[in-house]
């Protein structure tokens, strides 16, 4: 089963992105690819998302027509996804929380409330980065800077279990210069990057 | 060593076709050249002229195959045509940087609010919405996915070249192109090689489009439309040639790795479309698109180009605001950045390639071309050949600078502009370093670091010298017909 507070970087294959699953089973539902509940779990097995599968093999016994049993998975696969989010939300109140920029704008909306949010922008070259006031910027400075932390959120891409990183975030995310304990929380991207780099990470790694 | 022997057989025919072309041609006649000190001396001998084409390939190769940024080899090529020109010298850098100086005003105005949109996310937005939308099509209709792959990516390539250069849309497209065929395991070498061809295209569209059309617009007086009614029909031709071109060499290439994979089936294909399409839907939600930027950057740009097209004459002055515009618009702290988006690189690499052109026109070569031409009566098909090889041997804005103003002293028609920018252009597409452009994209493709992507020059090589010499035919025989 997945838990992303669990992952350790050799469970890092097992992790399965189960609400990815719903974009998937929708677009193959809208381009009529899935017409029976029988194929919903062809695709969901496929996928490899286990927690969906048993859900989703009792609805088919069941005889529960095609809509309804995504419907039935969706909100079960949501409701499951918040509380991993609330729970390493919760972990993370009143921590000192970097956020590592580039980041998607919805996540620091999500730490914002509940932490001690620092900006960290290691690429000062990066125009495409959102503009945040008061960020530190600069490889040196936020190396420095990572130390006062309690946790560290980036953006990574994950291939064949590995962690790949741009090369400044990977920079900051040395297992040398982290304090002991540090909790490092990735968000998955879908696609590599040109200057990315594989990322060794001494500690546990969660997913946002 | 290897590498060497390739390269040579290609530029050995090319050289021979130029140096064949000469006696063809030309017919003695003395070169019109205002100032009598530069008509004069060791550079307008034949030695001088071997020895400043010998310098050229040498920075040719060596931007290919040692990776020499262009800004550096072009620059010290310009410094010792200098050094060639002795006494000339300092006519010809005045004249040089007169030309450049219009350049630089137009370039910018159209290059800062493009940089700024670029910045906003939002071609990385429509990028992301297209890969979606794609995924949806392969799935629904898998035999529809490569010919529609194919005509959006060059089509949009063709009309951010036309609305903003084409130096800034290669730069835009590459990474797009290379991913949305990454993410569908669809070849890229065909789509990128036809993406530079197609950027070249749309600069020569437009007034603005491209360094050349800036140069002939100043000396043929030519104004927007004109580039709309008698050369955008000529390019949409080619375009639709290209688009077909692409998507058989790009079908044929993914049916030999099928053949390469075996017989076996892809394990949950229709799974992994649908995942890859979710994929980018994932990617769109996750770009934080700056709205400030975007709504700035396309307000300004929109600005620009009809202002600068219903004011002709006032277009320096309109450049000028809209660059103003953009950096008091911009964030403070952005505001530096965003003047100097383009980078000195850029600025230096034009400087030189028309200190370079300057000493090009008033040397053995450029008198022997000028005798071709005044030999041939100056034909559209000859400016274009011209074109095509000068292009090709030097570099596109610095053809232009060279023999524009000669070519308009014999045709002061819009037949001889159109030959010129066709050969140009053509010219442009036939060597991944025949244009400023080709140089970016062997660059920006070599940057994903996988030999797939990689746009080097042998692998262009194949694409774009028979494709061009197509173009050379079209333009030759469509500015003939159509004077």
């Amino acid at each position: 089963m997945d838990d992303p507070q669990t992952t350790l970087p050799e469970k890092k294959a097992a992790v399965k992105d189960e609400i990815g699953l719903l974009d998937v089973l929708s677009l193959l539902i809208e381009t009529e690819k899935v017409k029976t509940t029988s194929d919903l779990l062809k695709y969901t097995i496929q996928y490899g998302a286990v927690e969906a599968e048993e859900r989703l093999r009792v609805l088919e016994a069941e005889n529960i027509p095609m809509d309804l049993a995504f419907d039935a998975i969706s909100v079960h696969l949501r409701v499951l996804e918040y509380k991993r989010n609330s729970s390493l939300l919760a972990a993370c109140k009143d921590k000192k929380v970097g956020l590592i920029l580039p980041l998607p704008p919805h996540l620091p909306d999500l730490f914002l409330p509940v932490a001690k949010v620092t900006f960290l922008q290691p690429d000062e070259t990066d125009t495409h980065t959102m503009h945040v006031e008061g960020a530190v910027k600069g490889g040196r400075a936020c190396r420095a800077k990572v130390q006062e932390m309690d946790v560290l959120v980036f953006e990574a891409f994950r291939e064949a279990g590995e962690l790949f990183a741009d090369v400044s975030v990977a920079d900051v995310l040395e297992p040398k210069i982290l304090p002991p304990g540090i909790r490092l929380i990735a968000h998955l991207r879908p696609h590599s990057n040109p200057k990315d780099v594989e990322i060794q990470t001494a500690t546990e790694v969660s997913y946002l | 060593m290897k590498l060497k022997s390739r390269l040579h057989p290609p530029l050995g025919v090319l050289f021979f076709l130029f140096a064949f072309s000469i006696p063809v041609f030309a017919e003695a006649a003395n070169p019109e050249v205002t100032n009598a000190s530069v008509t004069t001396g060791w550079q307008m001998t034949w030695p001088a002229g071997a020895l400043m084409l010998l310098l050229l390939f040498t920075a040719f190769f060596a931007m290919t195959k040692y990776e020499v940024p262009l800004p550096l080899a072009m620059t010290l090529v310009s410094l010792a045509f200098l050094v060639i020109q002795w006494k000339s010298a300092p006519l010809i850098l005045r004249e040089g940087f007169g030309h450049y100086a219009d350049i630089t005003v137009l370039f910018t105005a159209v290059a800062v609010p493009a940089h700024m949109i670029e910045r906003s996310q939002g071609f990385k937005w429509v990028a992301a919405w297209l890969g979606h939308q794609l995924g949806k099509i392969r799935l629904r209709r898998p035999r529809l996915t490569i010919p529609l792959l194919v005509a959006i990516l060059l089509l949009a390539t063709f009309v951010t070249a036309g609305l903003m250069h084409n130096v800034t849309s290669i730069l835009i497209m590459t990474p797009v192109i290379i991913r949305l065929c990454a993410s569908y395991q669809v070849p890229s070498r065909w789509i990128l090689s036809a993406g530079l061809i197609a950027s070249n295209l749309g600069g020569f569209s437009t007034r603005w489009g491209d360094t050349p059309n800036i140069i002939e617009s100043a000396t043929w007086g030519l104004s927007a439309g004109d580039f709309v009614r008698e050369v955008l029909p000529a390019n949409l031709i080619v375009v639709f040639v290209l688009i077909v071109v692409a998507t058989i060499l790009t079908q044929r290439g993914m049916a030999r790795r099928s053949r390469q994979a075996g017989t076996a089936q892809v394990p949950f294909y229709t799974l992994q479309v649908a995942q890859t399409a979710a994929d980018w839907k994932k990617a769109k939600a996750d770009l934080a698109i700056d709205r400030r930027l975007l709504t700035i950057g396309l307000s300004l740009l929109v600005f620009f180009i009809v202002l600068h097209v219903i004011f002709k004459d006032l277009a320096i002055a309109i450049g000028a605001i809209t660059i103003i515009t953009c950096v008091l618009l911009e964030r403070k702290s952005s505001r530096y950045h965003t003047l100097t988006s383009l980078g000195f690189d850029v600025y230096l690499a034009f400087a030189a390639i028309f200190v370079l052109a300057g000493c090009v026109s008033h040397s053995w070569i450029g008198a022997t071309l000028y005798q071709q031409l005044i030999a041939a009566k100056a034909a559209p098909w000859v400016i274009a050949v011209t074109g095509y090889f000068g292009t090709t041997f030097t570099e596109a804005a610095s053809w232009a600078t060279a023999v524009s103003h000669s070519i308009h002293e014999l045709d002061p028609s819009h037949a001889a502009a159109w030959a010129l920018g066709g050969g140009i252009c053509a010219g442009s597409s036939s060597l991944v370093t025949a244009a400023s452009a080709g140089i970016i994209l062997a660059e920006e493709s070599q940057r994903f670091k996988d030999p797939e992507h990689a746009i080097t020059f042998q692998r262009y090589l194949a694409f774009g010298l028979p494709f061009s010499l197509f173009m050379l035919v079209f333009y030759g025989t469509y500015f003939t017909i159509f004077r």
